[in-house]
């Protein structure tokens, strides 16, 4: 069972959506500030976690720095959950450390589905790895596609959130993008294609 | 020093007088030895000089008398002749007691030179000479004899030489007489032929036989003047040289039967006299045949006067269009020696044509319509020949033509006529026409129409493109300075910059205040911007790119502008950067305008971040309402949840509003920046 951890400072909200991921067979852990959050994480790792970003004193960008920057949770797959609509500088900032952007209100059916996907995308990079492991593909190419396939889901989120219009600022870098045409091609020598298309995710 | 000087030839005497006289020698002549003799015993003498062959006494003779003479013989004796030139002559001389003996020519250098030496060192040999001839006066006289008859058989033999020689010219001279290609013919002294030769018969176009006998006066050569009215036979060159006894000369048209054409001949008649007669025995007409010169003359005369009206025309560019037609068509006329002519500009199209002007000959003869007249080029219309079928067109006999409609009444009356269109980049756009000439039109005319037609085209055209082009400049100068535009020019190689009258009212300056270098150009600028601009200035020049920048200058009273410059340098083929040409644009007001601009939207994103804060705030307590609305199937369920979405959406267009006008924010600061962001 996989197990996510809720942060957010309104106790409300917190019951009813951890209620919904038991229902649907996650296991629960939740923090009501970014101080409670950090507290739990040095005792346990969960598989996801959900973060708030306006949040008293410590806000969710500075938890997530945090989190990024301890050893034990540097690895630990970061989705934000925000009432706060994204800004321009935020997202080029944020999006290499996050896993997903969730804007609040959302229903329950949404939050379950963008879950369940985050995980499923999990599950696509592991036997990614693992065959191109297999396959005898070098460790840096691999970390470094991971990397780059990580961006581009959350370009591809933001872009959805922000709408046709305002996503057209929002794309992966043209060295980026290039690097990952680049990889894209050493990992098809090794019979490995990364199917874009049935990765896109919708908010 | 005196020279006695001793020749029958007056022309000998003088040049030996002459070149004397200019050594300083005083020179006494005589013209043979009789009065050579005389003068001697006259006066004394410093030196004698003799030709030999003289009338009277000859030049042996006298020296033999001169140093026979006890006196005289002291004086130096120089033999100077052209006639006594044998070897055998000059020692006779010698023998004689002369101290030299030349032969003419000689170089007046050296005779002058010869005539020093022998009056220094005469005297001696002379008298010792003179004593060893003088005792054999028998001997003297037989070699003197045969010294004489020497020379009058030498005379005999060039006589001889002449009489053959006068023959041999003789049948030369009937050779060159038939051969030549002037005509010549001798009339006795009544005016008769006698004789012509074989370029006479051709010029005239009559065998020997039948001129033979014929006077100049005989009717049968129907001569004519050049203005073809009858050349009366008394006038004929030959009869006035037979009457006068002088050479005459006269030009004349005569008919050539042959030919059936008239010939133009140059005649030159000489009257022939018998020594010692007054009145002639005959006359030599000679003559050249200038029909080719007369009409080639013609030919030139038209040609220059063509082209004195191709001048003139471009004279007059500055006149009126009206103006310049007139003037073309009676041109026209000139250059094609026609009665009438107008040229008519044609519709783009080419469906019309539009005559301006007629000749004057035209309006003086027939009722035309008021200016300007308008003809269907499809229509019965026969001067749009030229047009319809796009090419010169002459009818040299209208009569027959058989395009011919007829002519509205009032029409002059033509007779024959020519047409040429006038082309621009393939359309024809005006056409030029003329009609009645006295002789027939050739291509030579149209071709001659065609250039008038094309000068004047271009005349017209080359003065619309100036106006447009003086029009253009005009609204350019006033779009500069409306858009306060003005030019910056600089020459690298002789560090002058150049404003323009906008650039230097932007810099707040007078013309006479601009010294014309970059150092004055750069002494406006605010010193904030100095340093950039100078680098943006250098850089440019150096890498001979083109910048677009914008700064700030200082005017004179203190007054700070905004200008953008555009600066384009030009290459030199080697690479280097001569010459840098731009505009300096006075910005102040639209960056103001900028700022104000730039203030609003900071204004605006800030409330509208205010907003986004707020729209949080409201989505957390939405959130709650969601999520306790979807954690059971209520009755109302789905209606709070769109009610919910909907909210959401609205604020959400307030974020994306911020979001937007961040965005301009952004832009206009990347873009027109020189602002940090202020409160």
């Amino acid at each position: 069972m996989k197990t996510i951890m809720l942060v957010d400072d309104n106790p409300t909200l917190v019951m009813l959506y951890s209620e919904v991921l038991r229902r649907n067979g996650y296991a629960v852990r939740t923090a009501l500030s970014g101080k409670e959050c950090l507290d739990i994480l040095r005792e346990s790792s969960p598989d996801l976690i959900l973060l708030d970003i306006m949040m008293e004193p410590m806000d969710g960008w500075e938890v997530l720095t945090e989190i990024r920057s301890g050893n034990s949770t540097k690895t630990i797959p970061v989705m934000v959950l925000s009432a706060k609509y994204p800004q321009y500088d935020e997202i080029s900032s944020h999006s290499p450390h996050i896993d997903g952007y969730v804007m609040k209100p959302v229903t329950h059916e949404s939050l379950i589905r963008i879950v369940g996907d985050f995980f499923r995308f999990r599950d696509y990079l592991d036997t990614l790895v693992t065959r191109a492991e297999e396959r005898g593909a070098d460790e840096a190419t691999i970390r470094e596609s991971v990397a780059l396939l990580r961006h581009w889901r959350m370009v591809e989120m933001f872009r959805s959130i922000l709408g046709p219009d305002l996503g057209r600022e929002v794309s992966m870098d043209p060295e980026q993008m290039e690097r990952f045409n680049v990889l894209k091609k050493i990992l098809a020598g090794h019979g490995i294609t990364i199917d874009e298309a049935g990765l896109r995710i919708e908010s | 020093m005196k020279i006695l000087v001793v020749d029958d030839k007056s022309e000998n005497r003088y040049m030996l007088e002459s070149m004397l006289r200019s050594s300083g020698y005083d020179v006494v002549p005589a013209i043979n030895g009789v009065e050579a003799l005389e003068k001697l015993h006259a006066d004394t003498f410093d030196l004698i000089i003799s030709d030999i062959l003289m009338p009277r006494m000859d030049g042996f003779m006298f020296i033999r008398e001169c140093k026979t003479d006890p006196v005289l013989n002291k004086i130096p004796f120089i033999f100077y002749t052209a006639s006594y030139t044998s070897e055998k002559d000059r020692e006779f001389g010698m023998s004689l007691g002369a101290e030299q003996y030349i032969l003419k020519p000689i170089e007046p250098d050296e005779f002058l030179e010869i005539i020093k030496k022998t009056v220094l060192s005469a005297p001696s040999q002379a008298q010792a000479k003179v004593a060893r001839e003088v005792r054999d006066e028998e001997a003297f006289f037989e070699t003197y004899n045969s010294r004489l008859v020497h020379k009058l058989e030498e005379k005999i033999g060039e006589l001889q030489a002449s009489k053959y020689s006068l023959e041999e010219s003789e049948s030369e001279l009937r050779f060159l007489f038939d051969t030549m290609t002037e005509g010549v013919l001798f009339l006795d002294s009544d005016g008769i032929i006698i004789r012509a030769n074989k370029a006479a018969e051709d010029i005239l176009g009559l065998p020997f036989e039948q001129m033979q006998g014929r006077t100049s006066t005989d009717e049968r050569w129907h001569a004519v003047y050049e203005d073809g009215t009858p050349f009366p036979g008394e006038r004929h060159p030959a009869v006035q040289a037979l009457d006068s006894g002088r050479e005459t000369t006269g030009v004349m048209g005569v008919y050539n039967p042959s030919e059936d054409d008239y010939r133009w001949i140059d005649i030159h008649s000489v009257p022939q006299f018998h020594p010692g007669e007054t009145a002639p025995f005959g006359v030599y007409s000679r003559f050249r045949d200038v029909t080719l010169q007369k009409k080639i003359r013609k030919e030139r005369e038209l040609h220059s006067k063509r082209i004195e009206e191709l001048l003139e025309l471009h004279r007059i560019i500055d006149s009126p269009e009206q103006t310049i037609m007139v003037r073309a068509i009676d041109a026209s006329l000139v250059i094609t020696s026609s009665a009438y002519g107008f040229i008519g500009l044609v519709s783009d199209d080419e469906s019309k044509l539009v005559v301006h002007a007629w000749s004057e000959g035209v309006m003086k003869n027939c009722t035309v319509p008021s200016m300007p007249v308008h003809f269907n080029i499809s229509g019965p219309f026969v001067w749009g020949e030229c047009i319809r079928q796009r090419k010169a067109v002459i009818i040299n006999n209208f009569d027959d033509y058989p395009a011919k409609h007829g002519f509205p009444g009032g029409h002059v009356a033509i007779d024959h006529f020519m047409a040429v269109p006038v082309f621009d980049m393939g359309r024809i756009v005006a056409m030029c026409a003329v009609a009645n000439k006295e002789e027939p039109y050739t291509s030579d005319d149209a071709g001659t129409l065609t250039t008038l037609g094309n000068t004047v085209w271009e005349i017209m055209h080359r003065k619309q493109s100036a106006e447009a082009l003086r029009k253009r400049e005009a609204q350019l100068l006033e779009a500069q300075r409306l858009a306060r535009l003005g030019n910056i020019d600089y020459d690298v190689t002789g560090n002058y910059l150049s404003l323009s009258d906008e650039g230097l009212r932007i810099l707040g300056i007078q013309a006479e205040e601009f010294q014309g270098t970059l150092d004055d150009y750069y002494s406006r600028i605010h010193p904030d911007d100095l340093d950039q601009v100078k680098t943006m200035y250098t850089t440019c020049i150096e890498s001979g790119g083109r910048e677009i920048f914008e700064h700030r200058i200082l005017r004179p009273g203190g007054e700070e502008r905004y200008v953008q410059v555009r600066f384009r340098t030009v290459k030199e083929p080697g690479g280097t950067v001569t010459y840098c040409s731009g505009t300096i644009q006075d910005i102040t007001d639209r960056k103001l305008t900028e700022k104000q601009l730039e203030v609003s939207i900071l204004r605006i994103t800030q409330n509208l971040e205010q907003m986004a804060i707020l729209n949080d705030q409201i989505r957390n307590p939405l959130s709650v309402i969601t999520a306790i609305t979807d954690l059971e199937d209520g009755q109302y369920k789905q209606k709070i949840l769109s009610a919910v979405r909907e909210i959401n959406d609205l604020i959400t267009r307030l974020d994306q509003g911020w979001l937007e006008s961040d965005k301009v924010r952004k832009f206009l600061k990347t873009h027109y920046g020189f602002y940090e962001e202020s409160g």
